[in-house]
């Protein structure tokens, strides 16, 4: 019987990307993607671990499971497929297990407009969306479904890591 | 002059199928199942307080105890049918000892600390005080009179104490508070209630009576804190999530093969039967109308 691992510095994206990628093989899901604050190094201790992962929701039951678990926290997991382009977790996404990247469209030409703290001072940067790496501009991006598309996994229960 | 040794307390485990908040979901039992097959090896003796329905689903299941207890079958009122704690709180009154209650989904895997069983009163740790807030939370707090907002609250997954008369009233002061939500239960819904009058009041009861509430663990317990105390408790959904169920069957086939086996044969005959199968199936049995489990209800009478 396996053990869930513990992930010890809850905030270093390279540790947490290891367990990812390891917990990803093991579920079988192909491509996911580290995102949110965890994938940029700003993440503090109560951020909850934010996956994207390419294949339905139900899929990635046991995955985010055993990740919440190993993790100590609240884990969300999206549809990278039903998340709208204009949602700012696309925006820095560390890739893991890529054999091939999503495609996300986004509207042709579209800018996003980072604002950075540096130095004590705010700088602002124009991004062209069609810079992000799996997103594909087109004239018209299809609307994503409605309902659901992302899953909450956590806290484990107390003890969980024992049975 | 040497003293005695103190009594090692029961454990006991309540089920009450007659509310509404009773559902025979497959993990939930297969997690009760792990839970009695550890408590038998963790206690002298192992009481199932529960109801008839209760008594054949575990006849069922196979689930093995000291004695069961009836006492659950004289729950019968639809105005506080949602508060699934009483049966918890009626168990308790059962006793006349020392006594551990855990829950269904709460397996110990070790011998209990005995400094946490000398405790007049017990419970697995403090709550999170998030859990008391909300709609239904703040509704329910303001019929009970809870509104200070520094209220201790405890998690309940095992509860009891050595002390028997203060046990009891605990208890019997749970069940008055309980009925203050008569046919509330679309105001404040079932579990709400519950943890209200079960869990909040723990604290409140103690604060009163200024009794200490012995616990095993703090309320944000450090993995190893949790490994030394030896439990786990999978509260809410995680019984029912396939991650849990999977590791849970793994544990039984390793350690307990005969018990999952008796599981099997018995979830096979219940699988697919429509809602009030159990209810009425315990109680044709009971009325010796029944030698051995009917295939399906459709309809009956009582």
């Amino acid at each position: 019987m396996s053990v869930p691992v513990l992930i010890k510095r809850r905030t270093d994206p390279l540790e947490i990307a290891a367990h990812v990628e390891k917990l990803a093989r093991r579920y079988n899901l192909g491509t996911v993607g580290l995102t949110g604050r965890h994938a940029i190094g700003v993440a503090r201790e109560s951020d909850p671990l934010e996956i994207f992962v390419v294949v339905p929701l139900d899929a990635a039951t046991m995955f985010g499971a055993a990740l919440a678990e190993a993790f100590c926290g609240w884990v969300h997991v999206y549809d990278c497929n039903l998340v709208s382009w204009a949602h700012s977790l696309h925006l820095c996404v560390r890739w893991l297990n890529v054999d091939a990247l999503p495609v996300v469209e986004c509207p042709r030409g579209a800018v996003t407009v980072w604002t950075l703290e540096h130095e004590g001072g705010t700088v602002s940067a124009r991004v062209a969306l069609e810079s992000v790496p799996h997103f594909r501009p087109v004239d018209n991006p299809r609307p994503k479904p409605r309902g659901a598309f992302s899953r909450g996994f956590g806290p484990p229960p107390v003890g969980g890591f024992l049975v | 002059m040497a003293t005695k040794a103190p009594l090692p307390p029961r454990g006991v485990l309540s089920l009450w199928t007659g509310t509404p908040m009773f559902r025979p979901h497959r993990g939930a039992l297969l997690v009760t199942t792990l839970a009695v097959s550890l408590a038998r090896r963790v206690f002298p003796e192992v009481e199932f307080v529960t109801d008839t329905g209760g008594a054949f689903l575990a006849r069922l299941l196979g689930w093995q105890f000291g004695q069961v207890n009836l006492a659950l079958d004289r729950l019968n009122d639809p105005g506080l049918a949602h508060i699934w704690a009483l049966g918890k709180f009626y168990a308790l009154l059962e006793q006349s000892g020392p006594c551990v209650q855990f829950d269904g989904d709460f397996l110990i895997f070790k011998p209990l600390r005995a400094k946490f069983l000398e405790g007049r009163l017990v419970a697995q740790s403090p709550d999170y005080p998030a859990f008391y807030r909300g709609p239904a939370m703040e509704r329910g707090r303001e019929i009970l009179g809870f509104t200070d907002p520094n209220l201790p609250a405890y998690n309940a997954g095992v509860l009891g104490g050595r002390d028997v008369a203060l046990v009891h009233d605990y208890a019997f002061a749970s069940i008055a508070l309980a009925e203050k939500f008569r046919d509330l239960d679309r105001e404040v819904n079932g579990t709400a209630t519950s943890m209200l009058v079960e869990q909040m009041h723990l604290g409140v009861f103690a604060r009163r009576r200024r009794a200490a509430v012995r616990i095993l663990l703090p309320e944000s317990p450090t993995r190893r804190q949790v490994a030394l105390a030896g439990i786990s408790h999978l509260s809410g959904g995680n019984k029912r999530h396939p991650y849990y169920v999977e590791r849970v069957e793994n544990r039984l086939r390793r350690e307990f093969p005969e018990a999952l086996e008796e599981f099997e044969s018995g979830w096979r005959v219940m699988e697919g039967k429509a809602p009030g199968w159990l209810f009425a199936a315990a109680h044709c049995e009971r009325q010796g109308k029944l030698s051995s489990p009917p295939s399906n209800v459709f309809a009956f009478d009582f």
